[in-house]
């Protein structure tokens, strides 16, 4: 069994990866670059100075992983580099030009100039195997006493350990890390958290230009919220500042003010936003959705299938059969209707995350989304279980229907409703592309098909991989779960006639 | 036969059953009439489709939602069980009074229940027991049935049993609270041939133990010999002959028992085919004109097409609806393959005797 749950995470693993890197290819090979400034308001802006227009586009392409890109700066610090007793300039003179040529040509770069300065830069292409080898080295993020190396800092001190900490109480503190509190403990779920292990998806643009697609993702939203805090100075005071999410601040770039009140080098903090961030909005939307399908639908289908081919049977499978042909985006709309004319907002960002209202729309849509599958599944599950040769036997051995029920098929009941669970989260994820969108709900549903129209590529194929995850993971949750529920079903390695 | 055996505990009457399909009116059962006496195996035997399985389904009042007893009387130890209403009065009588075994051992189990819950369920049902009693009772009862080690398998589940085990336990539920009538809808059919004597020993080992009638449903009449008192004959929905089993084996009346007969797999030769009845039983949904047999009868007389046959008395135990009996009605021979069928059955017993003394061999060096 344990073997068996290994080789099955390393399986789901590898499928993530195949489905990340596929979509990463397409995205990157198929989709013209030039298309991100399509929407770049920036690009009209800088329309009167091309050069750094032209910085202004490599820079972005670079951010994108799709160039390397030296401006003329640090092209001549990358020469100097490497001829430390040349004296380069930017002087457009035949000897600088030599120097940069034969960088150029050493390094695989390729040497241009801006069109009016007529300076020097240069690029490099990223062949599409090293892209996606940065992707995934750089896709998990340890933090070590040894993770921060800074000239300006030679004596930082590098170690890790336990201390009760003035602002943060007892956690694990870290120096030379990038993060100043690596474990530590909250009032917020799990209370217990973690700044060692972190994803890096690569950067957001041109949409959340410059953040981490991680903090875009996974970062809160909207207003920021005070909390009052003791500062290691003694100072008390209320700040939106995350003080658990303390990073090393260069002193080069030292805030004086940030730096007396923590009076170490650890001053770079994220902000605490009242909102949840976008895939907690749509975890929060998506999770309710689904108790909320299995609520609505279960007892239809069980009074249907008690009720076979009476009226109500009948009734439901009319709705049912109605809801399952009109197409969903037509569904969303028809419901949004009707629940504004109950009193629910029509629109997400009326009354904001923090109003309950706001959730009642999105989450009721996105249940009835898959409230019809659920419904025709579970009918047909029960009719079969109702004419089940083992129910007639029970029937005859003398138990009542009500026992026939109660004991034997609910429990049987729960095989599909355990099997039907992962194709409902993955029902889900689809549901909520477009139910996000309806409502205007700042979630991960609403972040695919924004970002994919602003080509923020790298945020695309986060969300590709987050949702490959989800969906990888349900799957095998549910083979987890039906494993418990059906005694039939053992997890083993010989999974040849097991369905595993 | 003793003066006990002959006491009655289920009289049917001229029962009738129909079913509505689709608004249409289908008669599977047409004015049976049949006694079951204390302590008897009666077999009821006929082709698919006959209405074997519906016939007992009405003792249990399982009939499915289109189905309903449309007129007669079925009586059982003084009770009019036709006049049961509802489940809540027919929970009285399933499983306490009348267990029913059916074909598919392979799905009468819950999937998910252990087996031995599976038993246990009835006993503390029916006899009030706690659950520790139920349990031992239970594994009495599965060790009673033939399951080896049986404490150890109380908490296994019917996946991991074989066929032949979970029809054991089938009849270990069956037999928990000590029915008078034991209804077997063809409980070996599902099983290989050794499986299937070995289920039939055990039927009549417990038979003997805990005295109960048996009803035992069968195409197979190869079966019935070895296990039955009495024979029912049934075609579509009629009941045409009933005798002892030497009756209807040595003296059969009905030209639909002797092409039965003469489709017993047991005479077929090296050289000769197995005997098939040629043709197809009439449709249900359709008043029937004369003998329901006629069409395919190739002894058919004029009046069966006309009129259907009385039921005639041949003894006291044996009777047939056929207008061969009728007085007027021209002499005429059974088929000569069942004429000496006593010799030929007699044979093929012993020779089944071997076998079975064989397999047991096997089973008990194993
Ligand atoms: N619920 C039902 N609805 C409609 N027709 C039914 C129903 N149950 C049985 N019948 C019909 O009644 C007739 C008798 O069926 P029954 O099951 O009693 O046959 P059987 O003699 O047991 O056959 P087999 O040997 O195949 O089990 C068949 O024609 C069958 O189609
Ligand atoms: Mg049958």
């Amino acid at each position: 069994m344990k073997k068996y749950l290994f080789f099955r995470v390393l399986r789901s693993i590898v499928s993530i990866f195949l489905v990340t890197t596929i979509a990463y290819i397409m995205v990157f090979s198929m989709v013209p670059r030039r298309d991100i400034f399509k929407q770049d308001p920036m690009i009209q802006k800088l329309a009167n100075d091309p050069d750094s227009l032209t910085d202004y586009k490599e820079n972005a392409y670079r951010k994108m992983n799709y160039i390397d890109y030296f401006d003329t700066k640090s092209l001549i610090a990358k020469v100097e580099a490497e001829h430390p007793d040349a004296k380069v300039t930017t002087a457009h003179t035949a000897a600088n030009a030599k120097l940069f040529k034969e960088w150029a040509n050493d390094n695989g770069y390729k040497l241009n100039r801006y069109s009016v300065s007529k300076n020097y830069y240069v690029t490099r292409e990223l062949p599409l195997l090293e892209r996606l080898g940065r992707f995934y080295g750089n896709l998990i993020q340890i933090d070590t006493p040894w993770a921060i190396h800074d000239k300006s800092n030679p004596k930082l001190a590098r170690y890790l350990r336990i201390e009760n900490d003035k602002t943060v109480g007892w956690a694990v503190v870290g120096s030379g890390t990038r993060y100043r509190y690596q474990i530590y403990f909250n009032g917020s779920f799990p209370f217990i958290h973690q700044n060692i292990i972190k994803f890096n998806l690569g950067t957001s643009y041109p949409t959340f230009a410059g953040n981490a697609v991680t903090d875009v993702i996974g970062g809160r939203q909207g207003q920021t919220v005070s909390t009052k805090y003791k500062f290691p100075n003694g100072q008390v005071m209320n700040t939106a500042d995350n003080v658990y999410t303390r990073q090393y601040q260069s002193p080069s770039r030292r805030n004086q003010m940030s730096y007396e009140r923590y009076e170490d080098d650890y001053t770079n903090v994220d902000q605490v936003n009242q909102d949840p961030s976008m895939i907690g909005t749509s975890v929060r939307a998506g999770f309710w959705a689904l108790i909320l399908s299995y609520v609505i639908g279960i007892p239809i289908a069980l009074g249907m299938a008690r009720l076979k081919g009476k009226w109500f049977d009948r009734l439901f499978t009319g709705v049912v059969t109605v809801l399952m042909a009109v197409p969903g985006l037509a569904l969303i709309y028809t419901f949004r209707y009707v629940l504004s004319v109950a009193g629910a907002p029509d629109s997400f960002p009326t009354k904001g995350a923090s109003a309950f209202s706001s959730w009642v729309g999105p989450t009721v849509v996105l249940a009835l989304l898959s409230v019809s599958g659920i419904v025709i599944w579970f009918r047909r599950y029960m009719v079969d279980q109702q004419q089940s040769d083992y129910v007639k036997f029970a029937k005859s051995k003398g138990l009542t229907d009500r026992e026939i029920y109660r004991k034997h098929i609910f429990k049987n009941a729960s095989i599909p409703v355990v099997q039907g669970i992962p194709s409902n989260i993955i029902g889900l994820i689809s549901g909520a592309m477009m139910t996000e969108t309806v409502f205007a709900m700042p979630g991960m549903g609403k972040m695919l098909p924004d970002s994919i129209i602003a080509h923020n590529n790298s945020v695309v194929i986060a969300l590709v991989f987050i949702f490959t995850t989800i969906g990888v993971f349900s799957v095998l949750l549910g083979d987890v779960l039906m494993s418990i529920v059906d005694p039939r079903i053992q997890l083993a390695v010989s999974g040849d006639e097991q369905n595993g | 036969m003793s003066e006990e055996e002959q006491k009655t505990i289920l009289k049917v009457r001229d029962l009738s059953v129909e079913f509505q399909v689709r608004g249409k009116t289908l008669k599977a059962i047409h004015h049976v009439s049949l006694d079951l006496h204390d302590g008897e195996t009666l077999a009821i035997v006929g082709e698919s489709g006959s209405g074997k399985s519906v016939l007992t389904k009405t003792f249990t009042g399982m009939l499915e939602q289109n189905g309903h007893v449309s007129g007669g009387t079925i009586e059982y130890n003084g009770q009019m069980l036709t006049d049961l209403k509802n489940d809540k009065q027919w929970v009285k009588i399933r499983g306490k009074e009348i267990a029913t075994v059916f074909q598919d051992p392979m799905t009468s189990l819950d999937p998910i229940h252990t087996i031995g819950s599976q038993i246990s369920e009835v006993i503390v049902k029916h006899q009030g027991k706690s659950k520790s009693e139920a349990k031992k009772m239970a594994i009495e009862l599965m060790g009673r049935t033939g399951i080896p080690d049986a404490a150890e398998r109380y908490g296994d589940y019917p996946f991991e049993y074989s066929g032949g085990m979970r029809q054991r336990i089938v009849i270990a539920i069956a037999l928990a609270c000590h029915p008078k009538i034991l209804i077997c809808d063809e409980p070996t059919t599902a099983l290989d041939v050794t499986t299937q004597a070995q289920i039939l020993d055990l039927i009549r080992d417990l038979k003997e133990e805990y005295h109960f009638s048996i009803i035992f449903i069968t195409h197979d009449l190869g079966v019935v010999a070895s296990i039955a008192d009495r024979i029912a004959v049934m075609y579509s929905g009629r009941l045409i002959e009933v005798g002892t089993v030497d009756e209807i084996f040595y003296d059969p009346r009905h030209p639909y028992t002797w092409s039965l007969l003469s489709s017993l797999p047991q005479l077929a030769t090296k050289d000769t085919n197995l005997y098939s009845i040629p043709g197809t039983p009439p449709s249900l949904y359709s008043e029937i004109k004369g003998d329901a047999f006629a069409p395919r009868d190739p002894y058919a007389l004029k009046v069966d097409f006309e009129r259907e046959p009385p039921l005639f008395k041949i003894t006291d135990t044996h009777y047939a609806r056929t207008w061969l009996l009728d007085p007027r009605a021209p002499k005429i021979e059974k088929p000569e393959i069942i004429q000496n069928l006593h010799e030929r059955i007699e044979k093929q017993m012993e020779s089944d005797f071997m076998k079975r003394a064989e397999t047991e061999g096997e089973v008990n060096a194993s």
